[in-house]
């Protein structure tokens, strides 16, 4: 589907989309709008016919330069203008730094130009951003900034394409270049892969250069978080806050060794300091990593901006591997905004392109037909819902990608094929899909068996009457329902069942293939809960109308490690690693006092085997607080799904969602 | 364990995992039924009688406390987070007092033992000294309780005989097992003069080093309620109590450490 060929509609769409089931986010909606149209230009070129280089270029020639004298970098979007591009922008990945970082841009350039058409949107893209470094530099002239900053500025923007960077700062300064011409093009959620280990040379260079010291790191460091930080309401996707520049660090090689390095320490000290909801961090953890990596994580957790977020590499990189990634691919992984393991230079892989539903074919089912017993219960659902996602998968085969020449530059394969990456020049060329309601299916299940089949409790008929009814005075079931909710607790049922619902998918899964040549991976964690849920009818896990889905995988009534061991339980391989994120509330007074125990606990919880994990660092009586006196606690951060906001910022369905967790959370402590 | 001990039942209220304040490490506490004490400050009213008791909020939710489980059945319950036991993290026994039932629990603390399971026990020690003698080679790490040595008060306030309770600690020390000592701070009980220089004497005494001390809180007001009880302190001024012990014990150089129960 090609959304729309109107720049506008193009970038409002997403909005109009993810917001409109929200009080908040219809003001926030109107707002976007209005705010599109009264300020933003479409720009574009006006010779010939009009292209994405050409469109391209002319942006890059006529974006406002700003240079601020709070910084050490130049940072900085012209909010006012945006490419007109029709068709849906690639967005949700990270770009190679490392290739204009200790290679250079012009090599890629040479690579990419040529006569033939790809080669031609190239050389304009080329010229568009060679101009702005040379617009940059005469403005570097006249910038604010102290001779010793300004002078280093102008020693980087020099060889800003045309030589390796030799300096940790200079590096830095690279990636905010090439990171603010992707938002400024709009490339949305635009991640910046393994930076401890794509600068750690140079830092360790200017450190024995004594060019730098450790003190001197952190302070560069978070100027550049900083910097990335600033226009968070142009670069927020579907909620404030919802931005996905996120930060890979530390990682298992394929040697068995763990890679990490004094960065790695650094990028999270300042990670901590920083208190921004974005940009983020993610720890690739490992059962060979070092504990005491694992003892600053939590020390940067107890910061509650939500981050680090952890992905476990010993499950990651196997479920990479069976996937049938080559071995340099799957220990090599970053994410796309969110948590979907992404292949940084080497893919068009968009990984959160839709959102499936599990419950929706248990709903259809319960109101069509009685049962009499489990067993062709599960069959027709099992099948039902293949068949649903069936359609579903057709349905992705309708994304059209705009031509990227920029992002076709930076990745592999596309320059030596001639081919934009939108046309499948990559290596990998995959969708990638969330889904929502596993959880709230398999408790419905297991507990219709439970009342129906096993102890009579209830007839069919009945508990669909008061299922329908939304059990409208039927609080005892209604508790009883949720009292007895397996999933994300020891029930080896449940876990059972998940599996099996999900090996249906996977089989699904592997047999598509997608227009482009890839296929479609996913997983059991997604942003959709909340608003999903509202459009649907209750279940039978004790999830009333309209209620929110189950949060990934988390299960409120039960202990830490009960729920990871639940996880580690479920089953990754057969292309569903498309993000797998156990979610946990803490309240941030028991995690401070007990640092020591939240290494053990994750230590154990990597050995155990969880996928993805992220914590949620925040007390119910601030939260209560914070949405009654919202003008206290302007600086409040939550986790939301994959990313962190501003609690103030989000609708009020999160805000109470939130309060209820942690209610849960204390509860259980 | 054999076929008819993996059979047997012990009595217990709760098992709590990831618990993080009975022992390194983390660690499944097990709360077992029944106390021979009587303390009035307790913090458990539902482990403190055998007998397994129905209690109702006002809510009107009901249920039961305490429950029996075979060891078989405990077992697994207890081994559940092994992944997560990690240095020096194990299993806690705790109650009530948990040296009641311990007959009960033999083969399941041995088999425990032979799977390298780090084990705890939290005890007040009035018990029979033979249960003190069948744990000992079991638990890794003891907390046991010291709170009014002062004979008659023992009797008079808690239901304990404080020289069962000397022999008993005295018994442990010679044993080898060096204790770490838990002292409940309760203004008007245990801070007091008296009772406070029988403590510091006994620690000296047995050389005990490891001392934590806790004011106590009022957080199973809700618990006595529920089962139809009140809860009878008056906590008004209790910070002084820990004030109060603190302050005896620097006085007397012996080193304590402050925790929250
Ligand atoms: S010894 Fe412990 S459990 Fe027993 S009554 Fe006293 S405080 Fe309660």
């Amino acid at each position: 589907m090609i959304k729309n060929d109107l720049w506008r509609w193009n970038y409002i769409v997403p909005f109009v989309n993810k917001h409109r089931y929200d009080e908040k986010g219809k003001i926030d909606l109107l707002r976007h709008i209005i705010r599109a149209y009264a300020q933003i230009r479409p720009i574009s070129a006006h010779e010939g016919k009009r292209t994405v280089g050409k469109d391209t270029r002319k942006l890059l020639e006529t974006v406002q330069i700003q240079i601020s004298a709070d910084s050490q970098f130049v940072y900085f979007i012209d909010c006012s203008k945006t490419l007109a591009i029709p068709g849906n922008v690639l967005s949700n990945f990270t770009i190679p730094y490392d290739k204009i970082v200790h290679g250079t841009f012009d090599k890629l350039a040479t690579q990419a130009v040529g006569e033939d058409r790809y080669g031609q949107e190239a050389a304009q893209v080329i010229f568009g951003i060679r101009q702005l470094v040379d617009r940059i530099l005469e403005a570097l002239n006249e910038a604010p900034l102290s001779d010793v900053t300004r002078e280093r500025r102008i020693r980087d923007f020099s060889v800003m394409l045309s030589q390796p960077a030799s300096h940790f700062d200079e590096a830095l300064q690279r990636i905010l270049f090439f990171n603010q011409i992707l938002w400024q093009t709009r490339h949305r959620l635009n991640g910046l892969g393994r930076l401890d280990r794509i600068l750690g040379d140079l830092y360790a260079n200017d450190i024995a250069a004594n060019l730098l010291d450790r003190e001197g790191a952190i302070e560069m460091v978070l100027d550049f978080l900083t910097q990335l930080s600033r226009y968070a309401e142009y670069k927020s996707d579907a909620l404030q806050g919802d931005i996905g520049q996120i930060i890979i660090l530390g990682g298992l090689d394929a040697d068995g060794k763990y890679f990490c390095n004094e960065l790695t320490e650094i990028f999270l000290t300042a990670q901590a300091k920083l208190k921004k909801p974005d940009p983020k961090t993610l720890l690739r953890v490992s059962t060979n990593m070092p504990v005491e990596l694992l003892r600053i994580a939590v020390k940067c957790l107890t910061a509650a901006t939500g981050s680090p977020l952890f992905s476990n590499d010993d499950v990651v990189v196997n479920a990479l591997l069976d996937f049938g990634m080559p071995k340099e691919d799957a220990y090599n992984y970053c994410v796309s905004a969110c948590w979907e393991p992404f292949i940084v230079g080497k893919s068009l892989d968009q990984n959160n392109i839709a959102m499936f539903d599990f419950f929706a074919a248990l709903d259809d089912l319960l109101s069509e037909r009685e049962y009499k017993d489990f067993g062709s219960l599960l069959e027709d659902y099992l099948r039902k819902n293949s068949d649903y996602f069936g359609h579903f998968l057709e349905s992705l085969n309708d994304f059209k990608w705009a031509a990227d020449p920029l992002v076709s530059m930076f990745t592999d394969e596309c320059s030596e094929k001639r081919l934009d990456i939108s046309q499948g020049s990559a290596r990998y060329n995959n969708y990638g899909i969330t889904t929502v309601a596993l959880s709230n299916t398999v408790d419905s299940l297991l507990n219709i068996k439970r009342l129906v089949f096993d102890t009579n409790q209830y007839s069919w008929k009945e508990l669909m009457r008061v299922r329908a009814k939304n059990y409208d005075g039927e609080d005892t079931l209604l508790a009883d329902l949720r009292a007895f909710r397996c999933y994300g607790r020891d029930s080896v049922q449940a876990s059972e069942l998940a599996n099996l619902i999900m090996d249906a998918l996977a089989e699904k899964a592997m047999a598509y293939h997608n227009p482009l040549g890839g296929t479609v991976k996913f997983g059991v964690s997604s942003p959709g809960y909340n608003l999903q849920g509202k459009k649907k009818a209750a279940d039978v896990s004790g999830r009333k109308n309209g209620e929110p889905y189950n949060t990934h995988i988390s299960c409120v009534n039960a202990p830490y490690t009960e729920v990871v061991c639940f996880a580690a339980r479920l089953n990754y391989k057969n292309q569903r690693f498309n993000g797998n994120v156990v979610d946990f509330f803490v309240s941030g007074d028991f995690l401070q006092k007990n640092e020591d125990k939240f290494v053990l606990f994750l230590q154990g919880a990597i050995r155990e085997g969880f996928f993805q994990m992220q914590m949620n660092i925040m007390d119910s009586a601030t939260l209560i607080n914070a949405k009654a006196h919202p003008e206290d606690y302007t600086g409040l951060i939550v986790r939301v799904w994959g990313f962190s906001a501003y609690f103030n910022e989000l609708p009020e369905s999160y805000q109470n969602l939130l309060i209820e967790r942690a209610l849960a959370a204390e509860r259980n402590a | 364990m054999t076929e008819s001990e993996k059979k047997q039942k012990i009595r217990v209220t709760n098992i709590q995992r990831f618990s993080l304040h009975d022992g390194p490490g983390i660690r499944t506490t097990v709360f077992l039924k029944g106390c021979s004490l009587r303390c009035p400050w307790c913090a458990n009213p539902e482990n403190v009688r055998y007998e397994i008791e129905p209690w109702q909020k006002s809510d009107g939710t009901a249920g039961l406390f305490g429950r029996d489980i075979s060891l078989d059945e405990l077992y697994d319950e207890l081994l559940k987070d092994r992944g997560f036991y990690l240095e020096g993290g194990g299993v806690t026994f705790s109650g009530g007092e948990p040296l009641l039932q311990i007959e009960h629990y033999l083969p399941l603390l041995e088999e425990l033992k032979q799977n390298h399971i780090h084990l705890a026990i939290e005890t007040a020690l009035f018990v029979d000294q033979k249960q003190v003698e069948a744990a000992i080679r079991f638990f890794d790490w003891w907390y046991v309780d010291m709170k009014l040595l002062v004979p008659e008060w023992c009797r008079r306030l808690l239901n304990g005989d404080a020289r069962q309770y000397l022999d008993n600690l005295t018994f442990l020390t010679e044993h080898g097992i060096s204790p770490t000592i838990r002292i409940p701070c309760v203004h008007g009980y245990t801070d007091t003069p008296e009772s406070l220089e029988r403590i510091a004497h006994w620690i000296k005494k047995l050389e005990l080093k490891q001392v934590e001390i806790f004011g106590i809180h009022d957080l199973a007001r809700e618990k006595y309620k529920s089962l139809g009880r009140e809860w009878p302190m008056d906590l008004s001024d209790n910070e002084e109590a820990v004030r109060n012990v603190a302050r005896f014990l620097n006085k007397s150089q012996i080193q304590c450490k402050m925790i929250r129960i």
